[in-house]
């Protein structure tokens, strides 16, 4: 084995081995969790207000509005969440991204849910944050620093 | 002798009071019996109609004469007769003259009571129900029930209209029912039978002025308090159904948004999009 093909099974090894390639900040007052489940990186609050965030593969290069378009549908149409607001957004290494903040009513109390979207040619990066409407407007300012320092790699 | 004579005036007048219709009683004011009327009948009518003193006028809607056209669903409202709406209450509203159709003369505009339900798709439950009732209140209405899902509010009945468009703006509308339930014959028979409840009263007091004896004038006194509660009766009765013909009902119930059903959906075939949203989120 020369050194170049060496070389290229090294970085691919560490490639795989270094997981998403995004850098989520653990805002003030969460706590990253060691087993995020179906999500790459999992954080929260000891109220439940909870931050999330993947890297999802976007072998069809779909766009920003594509995909933002899509998520919206999905919620609205369904599962019947309420699109409250729809903003662009950029991350900390400015990779142009929207914002979409949904409503859901569970039970009687009303729930905010976040999700943040960032796209690149051959990657898609989703932030969702969800909790009661009480905690998300708490942490309001929590919310909003994760979201600005979300590096995409 | 006389105190039969008092009995027999007194049953007299109760067989004529119990079945005096209001179509009897347009009989009776145009001074004519009504086919297959007894003689007897025939001869209170004519007793009455030339006796009776002008009522009292009851109490009456406090709402214009014109109803709310609140929308398709109601279909056109019978058009307002404002030639049949005289005077006016303590409130200075319009209400229906005491000549009607019964007494013979124009028919008047069609007494309804309106009621609307209506079901709300929303995100925010308390808040919507906060905005049906300052809505209501706005309109001069006023809240009836609250629960943690559905409010009741009343409006005045010329509200109605614009009340139930706001209520509309305020989430996904699922479901609206409105009725009017036309009361104008009940009122109207109301009307009649407290009239007649007063005639009665005046003579009853006329003959108890001029009892001769103890036992005839208890027995008058006895008769008096019956027609008098009996006019309470219907006055109260009257009362509530103005109110209701005002004031114009109308039950919100607010549920959670769902989702879209069949066709509507979009189904992209990418796993992740089924797994946004809350529930996979906040299992942790």
């Amino acid at each position: 084995m020369t050194f170049s093909k060496l070389s290229l099974l090294l970085a691919l090894l560490s490639a795989v081995a270094c997981g998403p390639s995004f850098r989520a900040t653990t805002p003030n007052g969460f706590l990253e969790l060691p087993e995020p489940g179906q999500y790459d990186y999992r954080a929260t609050t000891a109220d439940g207000l909870v931050l999330a965030a993947r890297e999802i593969s976007n072998s069809g290069e779909g766009s920003l509005e594509f995909w933002s378009r899509a998520v919206e549908n999905q919620l609205r149409l369904n599962e019947g969440y309420a699109l409250l607001e729809s903003r662009s957004i950029r991350s900390k290494d400015q990779v142009p991204g929207v914002e979409l903040r949904f409503g859901h009513d569970f039970g009687a109390k009303p729930h905010l849910y976040y999700v943040a979207l960032f796209v690149k040619p051959s990657k898609l990066y989703l932030v969702e944050v969800g909790g009661t409407k009480e905690l998300v407007l708490k942490s309001a300012s929590a919310i909003e620093q994760a979201l600005t320092q979300f590096t995409v790699n | 002798m006389s105190l039969l004579r008092v009995v027999w005036i007194l049953l007299i007048l109760l067989v004529g009071c119990a079945r005096h219709s209001p179509a009897r009683s347009a009989a009776a004011s145009s001074g004519s019996a009504e086919p297959g009327a007894s003689p007897r009948d025939a001869d209170f009518a004519s007793e009455e109609a030339a006796s009776e003193a002008p009522p009292e006028a009851p109490a009456a809607p406090a709402a214009a004469p014109a109803p709310p056209a609140p929308g398709n669903a109601m279909g056109s409202p019978a058009p307002a007769k404002t030639s049949v709406m005289t005077g006016s209450t303590e409130g200075g509203a319009n209400k229906p003259a005491s000549g009607n159709a019964a007494d013979g003369g124009e028919a008047r505009a069609p007494l309804l009571i309106y009621t609307a339900e209506v079901v709300l798709a929303v995100f925010n439950v308390g808040p919507t129900l906060d905005a049906v009732e300052e809505l209501a209140r706005t309109a001069g209405g006023y809240l009836v029930l609250r629960d943690d899902t559905r409010i009741v509010v009343r409006v005045p009945k010329g509200r109605f209209q614009s009340s139930l468009s706001g209520v509309g703006k305020l989430g996904d509308e699922l479901h609206r029912e409105i009725s009017a339930n036309d009361v104008t014959e009940a009122y109207a028979d109301l009307e009649v039978r407290l009239r007649n409840s007063e005639a009665m009263r005046q003579r009853l007091e006329t003959l108890l002025a001029k009892a001769n004896t103890v036992e005839d004038a208890l027995a008058v006194e006895r008769e008096l308090e019956r027609v008098a509660q009996n006019i309470e009766q219907l006055k109260g009765k009257l009362k509530l159904m103005n109110e209701l013909i005002a004031f114009s009902t109308i039950t919100v119930e607010c549920r959670a948004r769902a989702p879209v059903a069949g066709s509507s959906k979009v189904n992209l075939p990418f796993n992740w999009l089924r797994e946004l949203g809350l529930s996979n989120l906040l299992s942790l």
